[in-house]
């Protein structure tokens, strides 16, 4: 049994640093991105100012265990969908694509 | 191979891992610099909930605020901080206002690599899906908590290394180990553990299937398994979510759930703003009585919830459900009524 659990850590650590080499070169379609990441557990993304987004984004991707360009795909599609007159603080409104 | 030495393998490969990426990190093409650079932000929630049972009502309500302080694009300090109360009302008397608080969280996150993220500090402890994701009222179907969820409501005070990393353009791996030590102080309490999370994420499928390992080091010795599934089906508007935790200690149990958005049904906007929930889950109390938790049920228990969410405007979000509690000798219904409001602002 601890054995397999040595196993299973070894195998835990040692795939992220072999699959970080073809992680950069793989491209995520933004729309994807948002869909299978943040509709996961929010009905709707509010939209708030691209400098607060970029924080937001990081906290997410931590919590919610995104690769990097998980994260740069949600932040172009959260800009590409964001209100025309969004100002610096708050612009708040519901995403206007709604979960398929 | 004892724990001691099982852990420190672990903790000798996770630096043998960062030894061989972080060469790689000046290398990369840094995609993160086309966007915006981050500035600090306070966001939380308020809510109110109203919990009535058999001859009890119980009032709560509760505030967390949260700070997070971007620094350049790699480091991130976080913080939730919460602070609540229950007002209970039994036997036509008010029972004490006391006011509970504590950190939730105050942690140093590095993003090291692209597959891995280092953290220090005090962190939700990442075992099964409630606790990290699930913990904010205003993000939940159903206000109240799943009963197993007591098991594991805790944060850990030591450090987690912890990423994701795709396997298949249709298959990601995640990971989350860590190690906490014990600290007493009320505000940021924890115990003695070490344990790791991993699972398989299909993000074409909405499907995620991970399995959690716990060896809590305290005074009381004990192991903790436990697995989830996360499923958002495509074709339906229909999100799945079950849990199941085995303890030597504390017992077992599960919990599984099932929310249904109405947008489906039609373009008012009642139908847009409503989600309905339904949640099963048992628990099962170990052979030898535990003292250890307070909130979990003193024999075995089932449950079952319905609950109706409606978001309003600006962040308000209105919750109702009702519960059947199923026990020898303790059969009541349980209704939650509440509001939740979430905000952001720097």
């Amino acid at each position: 049994m601890k054995n397999w659990f040595t196993f299973l850590l070894v195998c835990l650590f040692l795939t992220p640093a072999f699959a970080g080499a073809n992680s950069g070169k793989a491209t995520v379609d933004p729309d994807d991105a948002y869909k299978n990441n943040c509709m996961r557990c929010h009905s709707a993304v509010r939209q708030y100012s691209p400098r607060m987004t970029a924080a937001i984004a990081m906290h997410m991707r931590v919590r919610a265990n995104m690769t990097a360009e998980e994260m740069e795909a949600i932040l172009q599609y959260l800009t590409d969908n964001a209100p025309a007159n969004n100002t610096s603080v708050a612009a708040y409104g519901v995403s206007k694509r709604p979960r398929k | 191979m004892n724990l001691r030495q099982t852990i420190t393998m672990a903790l000798g490969l996770a630096l043998v891992t960062l030894a061989a990426i972080v060469p790689t990190l000046h290398a990369q093409q840094s995609i993160e610099a086309q966007s915006e650079s981050p500035i600090p932000v306070i966001a939380g929630y308020f809510s109110f909930q109203s919990t009535f049972r058999s001859g009890t009502q119980t009032l709560s309500p509760e505030f967390d605020p949260t700070l997070l302080v971007p620094i350049g694009r790699k480091l991130l300090i976080e913080s939730e901080f919460d602070m609540s109360s229950d007002l209970t009302h039994s036997n036509g008397q008010w029972g004490s206002a006391v006011v509970d608080h504590g950190v939730e969280y105050l942690q140093l996150n590095y993003i090291a690599h692209p597959n891995l993220t280092l953290t220090f500090g005090r962190f939700l402890t990442p075992f099964g899906i409630y606790r990290e994701r699930l913990h904010p009222l205003w993000i939940r179907n159903l206000a109240g908590e799943p009963i197993i969820f007591a098991i594991n409501d805790n944060s850990s005070n030591g450090a987690m290394a912890r990423g994701t990393a795709r396997l298949t353009s249709g298959m990601n791996i995640t990971y989350a180990t860590y190690f906490s030590a014990s600290t007493k102080n009320n505000q940021l309490s924890a115990d003695r553990r070490a344990g790791t999370r991993a699972s398989l994420f299909f993000p074409n499928k909405g499907l995620e299937v991970g399995v959690s390992f716990s060896r809590v080091l305290s005074d009381s010795r004990y192991n903790m398994l436990g697995a989830d599934l996360t499923w958002n089906l495509r074709k339906l508007p229909l999100d799945f979510r079950a849990e199941v935790i085995q303890t030597t200690l504390l017992g077992r149990g599960y919990w599984a759930e099932a929310a249904y958005r109405l947008d489906k049904l039609g373009r008012n906007r009642f139908f847009r703003s409503s989600q309905l929930a339904l949640r099963s889950e048992q628990y099962r109390v170990p052979k030898i009585n535990q003292t250890l938790i307070d909130e979990l049920p003193d024999r075995n228990t089932s449950r079952a919830t319905l609950g109706w969410t409606y978001s309003l405007y600006n962040g308000v979000r209105f919750n109702t459900s009702y519960g059947r509690n199923f026990a020898r000798g303790d059969n009541h219904n349980i209704w939650t009524v509440g509001l939740t409001y979430r905000f952001a602002a720097f």
